[in-house]
């Protein structure tokens, strides 16, 4: 049964922007091929979130097993894309990816067997025993799930089915007893904004790793969100209550949405949320059920299908405006934070106002922001041996590679350090031998281990001996 | 790849993403180095303007004297 041309009717294939007639700055460097992506398996889900971003929210047409011809193939090509492409990670979401587990499998194992790491979102309500066991044979370890309170009647309101929190707690507990690391997302509207709290504290009894709260983010095809859009002043008091979970439950926390820079008026805002940056088109993107790749899966804009000629890497540099200022507001061209920032949420942007360069509705435009007092450093000890993660990944890039721990963890470094990376991948080695193989002093080469230090890229191994370090 | 400022390597080896603005080029300094957006350490950005208190406490700003 095919039953996906009218969702795919509503996508604009983007053509590659002809540079002489569109001239923009870019600022921010075209990778080869994007670090991970998120791969959505399915439209279809069994809850129906008030906040739910999918652009297709609104189809009433969709099918639990859309498994036909043209999906099997868009699945075939997804894989054979990513593995081409030399793609790190790839998120597996939806929909409900769970919902469509037995068809996928193949791909998804073979996904895995070339070396892409696969975690999940899902909102677990299918999960069981089988599910796991299936999970860890693709080798998932990591599972994202979503929480909307910890009042069960409010909670399934919110997600639109009733059984919804039994089902979902039922799932966070197996997924834990079966080892998995489980992160919670609650989305935030106006109907649980004052159920942070609680809900943390109920996460925390059933032992999940991470606390996530992100604003929902105005959806595309939502029609009027205003009832449950949260206001500015309530977007505060939800990163008040997150940094609350963090201090008093001790919890791992984030936000999945990085906020407008110019939103986080406060020392302790900017601290917390101020390094969060879109990657959007530029070290990320979204493939779709259908084979379309977006920068996002909140964006509904379209650069190409898996299928087609040049397939993922002509999509990804067809999405050059993501990677330049074109997007930019005009309002925040002399802001000094504009290159990190870029206006804030850009799907949200459109959604809001219907074009990609528009104001993002939580944009204050302040100039008198916070100076973030950053993240300390990592304290390395310079007598000791160094050695690179065993399980790092490579990939060469015109200015030298990308050197790969987790979607978090990885660095894009120049020829020099790629190659020594990859030449002592098994072996320790001091400071200044990094900093020779650089051509730095050592106080450069010390700041550089500082930073593989502290996102796990490199380990300390031992003391150097007696006329090592030389 | 830029990578000094000042005449000293800034975290050498590191290739920052996003490329430098025009204000990190004034005398022509690049300030990319600086920043590293998704491996960001600092939250500093690329334009020698450094959210980090006082600028970046690690990498000299170099629009500053």
């Amino acid at each position: 049964m095919e039953r996906l041309e009218p969702l795919r009717s509503s996508l604009e294939i983007i053509p590659a922007p002809d540079v002489a007639l569109a001239p923009e700055k870019e600022i921010f460097r075209t990778l080869s091929a994007p670090v991970t992506v998120q791969w959505e398996l399915t439209p279809w889900c069994n809850e129906k979130c008030v906040h739910c971003y999918n652009y297709w929210r609104k189809s009433s047409d969709i099918p639990k097993n859309p498994i036909g011809e043209h999906t099997t193939k868009a699945y075939s090509s997804a894989v054979d894309e990513i593995i081409r492409n030399r793609v790190f990670h790839a998120t597996i979401t939806g929909g409900e990816p769970l919902g469509v587990l037995k068809n996928a499998l193949p791909h998804l194992r073979r996904l895995s067997e070339s070396g892409v790491s696969l975690d999940f979102n899902t909102n677990l309500t299918m999960f069981s025993k089988e599910t796991a066991d299936t999970l860890r044979l693709i080798g998932v370890r990591s599972i994202l799930t979503s929480l909307m309170a910890a009042d069960p009647e409010l909670n399934d309101r919110l997600a639109g089915r009733r059984g919804t929190f039994e089902d979902v707690t039922r799932g966070i507990k197996l997924a834990k007893q079966e080892g998995f690391r489980v992160s919670v997302s609650m989305v935030i509207t106006k109907g649980n904004l004052d159920q942070i709290f609680k809900t943390a504290e109920y996460a925390k009894r059933l032992g999940v790793d991470t606390f996530c709260v992100t604003k929902a983010s105005i959806p595309i095809n939502a029609g009027d969100f205003s009832q449950l859009s949260i206001s500015k002043t309530e977007f505060r008091t939800m990163l008040s209550e997150l940094i609350r979970v963090k201090d008093e439950l001790g919890l791992e926390i984030d936000t999945l949405v990085a906020p407008p820079l110019c939103f986080l008026d406060t020392d302790l805002f900017m601290k917390t949320f101020g390094h969060k940056s879109c990657s959007a088109g530029r070290a990320t993107c979204t493939i779709g059920f259908d084979g379309a790749v977006r920068p996002c899966s909140q964006a509904d804009q379209s650069y190409g299908l898996v299928m087609d000629q040049g397939g993922l890497n002509k999509a990804w540099l067809n999405m050059k405006s993501w990677r330049t200022d074109k997007f930019i507001p005009e309002e925040c061209d002399d802001c000094r934070l504009v290159n990190m920032c870029r206006g804030g949420c850009r799907a949200e942007a459109y959604a809001m106002s219907g074009s990609l360069e528009g104001v993002n509705p939580y944009a204050t435009f302040s100039k008198d922001l916070p100076r973030s007092t950053g993240i300390p450093m990592a304290g390395l000890k310079s007598e000791l041996q160094y050695q690179f993660d065993s399980r790092l990944r490579f990939r060469p890039e015109e200015f030298g590679g990308i050197i790969y721990l987790s979607p978090t963890k990885w660095f894009a470094v120049d020829h020099a350090l790629y190659y020594f990376a990859l030449s002592v991948r098994n072996q320790s080695f001091s400071i200044s031998e990094l900093a020779s193989k650089l051509d730095s002093e050592l106080e450069g080469a010390t700041r550089t281990a500082e930073l593989l230090l502290q996102k796990n890229i490199i380990e300390g191994k031992g003391v150097i001996k007696d006329g090592e370090s030389n | 790849m830029e990578r000094v400022i000042d005449g000293k390597s800034v975290a050498p080896g590191i290739v920052a993403l996003s490329a430098p603005s025009e204000s990190s080029q004034q005398g022509g300094l690049t300030a990319s180095a600086n920043c590293y957006e998704d491996g960001c350490f600092h939250g500093c950005i690329d334009s020698c303007d450094c959210i980090a208190d006082g600028g970046c406490d690690r990498v000299p700003d170099p629009l500053k004297p």
